[in-house]
């Protein structure tokens, strides 16, 4: 106000300032904003390129999978349900009618015999697309039947326990939990050189945790990340693009004690039908 | 004296014809771009003011000077807040909008009933100014909380804002300091405001073209052929 009252340059010096400092403040604010959103757009658009490149890798993982998958069950069907069947045929020949009755009897009981062989090799095959326990009994019990077969086997201890599984995950949901799982343990199994293996379940609000522990050599978050992100660890990219299917998270880590790994596997429970 | 008299007839020349510009892309343009309530309201309001700036410069007055600076300020208030209004996503801002425009009709009479009459309604100007500026930084801030698809800049909006906020904030102390200073010393100042004025009304231009153009590029899936499979 002083200024205003004192003397006519006074008010022209305030009047030119004035202006000079609103233009500037204006267009600094405009400059800021445009900058601003630049740089929010290239952080976009670099994310958008990772998110694509990660998509590829996670797509190429699982194509590369199914076709190993496919090649097996081919080698599976070509290797020993193909000479099975072949040799059946033989036992069962055009000259089996020529034959005396006794080794008519032997060829047919052979012939049978192989025929059990080809069936229950084409059961196992079939069980090993999807274990029967699985699909009639749950995860529960199909995890449960993996423990001990694996502990039969002698190699290694492994154990589970559900807390709480009264309610069933959906068949899909619960086929992708008994994968990861069969995947995980796959892993420990070839690499961690562990002593023991033990799965718990629990469920929490709307979550539903599976953890693995094991003794072994394991890796931690930022590991699984970087095996992620390049072109070995397929099983682990499978993993991932399996939970994204049923929007679960993973989480690798060492427990406060240094001495076990544990996997951590969070999805959300099924809403109550 | 002459002289400088001559150039601030020309720059208000510009000035009362520079309100056209808005109008013209407007007529021109096909039936959406008449859709687009923001322009509408731009439209509206450059038409209104050139109605008053050119009544009151070229034809007998209708309404005294003061009456015209009172009509100028409430209209811009009145046709801003409206934009704003339209463009701005807040509810709540949008309630404090529109009690805005009342509030400030109200003050406005206040003011003349109870202020010293002065030639210019320096007050009413400078709070109109304020509140102006601040619907745009609130529009602007909002953009920036947006996830932004394409650059703010790109958006026709972003120039009409950034010609409204050079506009107040060019004139800002010119109007408020106009009754605390000589008329010579006013007349020196004055023609920056109508410079200023008529850029904001060339950056609103530019902002309808660009709505045009934009709104232009849109229907280029009706080109395509039918691709439909048809027996």
């Amino acid at each position: 106000m002083f200024l205003l009252q004192a003397t006519k340059s006074g008010v022209s010096f305030v009047l030119f300032l004035g202006t000079l400092g609103m233009v500037v403040l204006t267009v600094s604010l405009i400059i800021f904003i445009i900058f601003h959103q630049r740089r929010v757009l290239r952080f976009q658009t670099r994310l958008q390129q990772m998110e694509q490149e990660q998509q590829k890798i996670l797509l190429n993982a699982s194509i590369k999978l199914q076709e190993e998958e496919r090649q097996r069950l081919a080698a599976d069907l070509h290797d020993d349900a193909g000479p099975l069947l072949a040799t059946a045929r033989l036992y069962l020949n055009e000259n089996l009618v020529n034959q005396d009755k006794a080794t008519q009897l032997q060829s047919i009981f052979q012939a049978r015999q192989i025929i059990d062989d080809t069936i229950q090799l084409v059961r196992n095959i079939s069980h090993s697309l999807m274990p029967p326990t699985l699909k009639n009994f749950g995860l529960e019990s199909a995890v449960n039947d993996l423990f001990q077969k694996i502990s039969g086997s002698g190699a290694i201890n492994a154990s589970s326990r559900f807390h709480e599984y009264k309610e069933r995950l959906k068949e899909e949901k619960e086929l992708v939990m008994f994968r990861i799982v069969q995947e995980l343990i796959n892993n420990i199994l070839k690499h961690s050189n562990s002593s023991f293996i033990h799965l718990t379940q629990n469920v929490h609000a709307d979550k539903f945790y599976l953890r693995i522990h094991h003794d072994g050599r394991g890796i931690v978050q930022a590991d699984f990340d970087k095996l992620n992100k390049s072109n070995v660890g397929l099983g682990l990219k499978n993993i991932t693009s399996r939970l994204r299917l049923v929007q679960g998270n993973i989480n690798f880590e060492k427990d406060i004690s240094q001495t076990y790994y544990k996997v951590t596997i969070e999805l959300p429970k099924d809403e109550p039908y | 004296m002459e002289k400088s008299n001559f150039i601030e007839t020309i720059f208000l020349n510009i000035l009362i014809y520079s309100y056209l510009l808005p109008v013209l892309p407007f007529i021109f343009s096909k039936q959406w771009v008449k859709q687009e309530t923001p322009v509408r309201i731009v439209v509206i309001y450059s038409i209104i003011l050139f109605i008053l700036l050119f009544s009151f410069d070229h034809i007998p007055r209708v309404f005294s000077l003061h009456t015209n600076q009172i009509l100028i300020t409430f209209s811009e208030l009145f046709f801003y807040s409206l934009f704003y209004y339209h463009i701005i996503l807040n509810e709540k801002f949008k309630r404090f909008i529109l009690w805005v425009i009342p509030l400030f009709f109200i003050f406005q009479i206040l003011h003349e009933i109870f202020s010293k009459r002065a030639n210019f309604d320096a007050i009413p100007s400078g709070t109109e100014a304020i509140i102006i500026l601040t619907y745009t930084v609130y529009f602007f801030y909002e953009e920036l909380r947006k996830s932004p698809d394409k650059s703010f800049y790109n958006n026709y909006l972003f120039w009409i804002s950034l010609g409204i906020m050079l506009y107040l904030a060019g004139t800002f102390f010119i109007f408020i300091l106009a009754n605390n200073m000589p008329a010579e010393q006013v007349n020196e100042f004055w023609f920056f405001t109508y410079v200023i004025e008529t850029l904001k009304n060339i950056l609103i231009t530019i902002a309808i073209i660009m709505c045009l153009r934009a709104k232009n590029k849109e229907p280029l899936e009706k080109k395509q052929p039918n691709l439909d499979f048809t027996p």
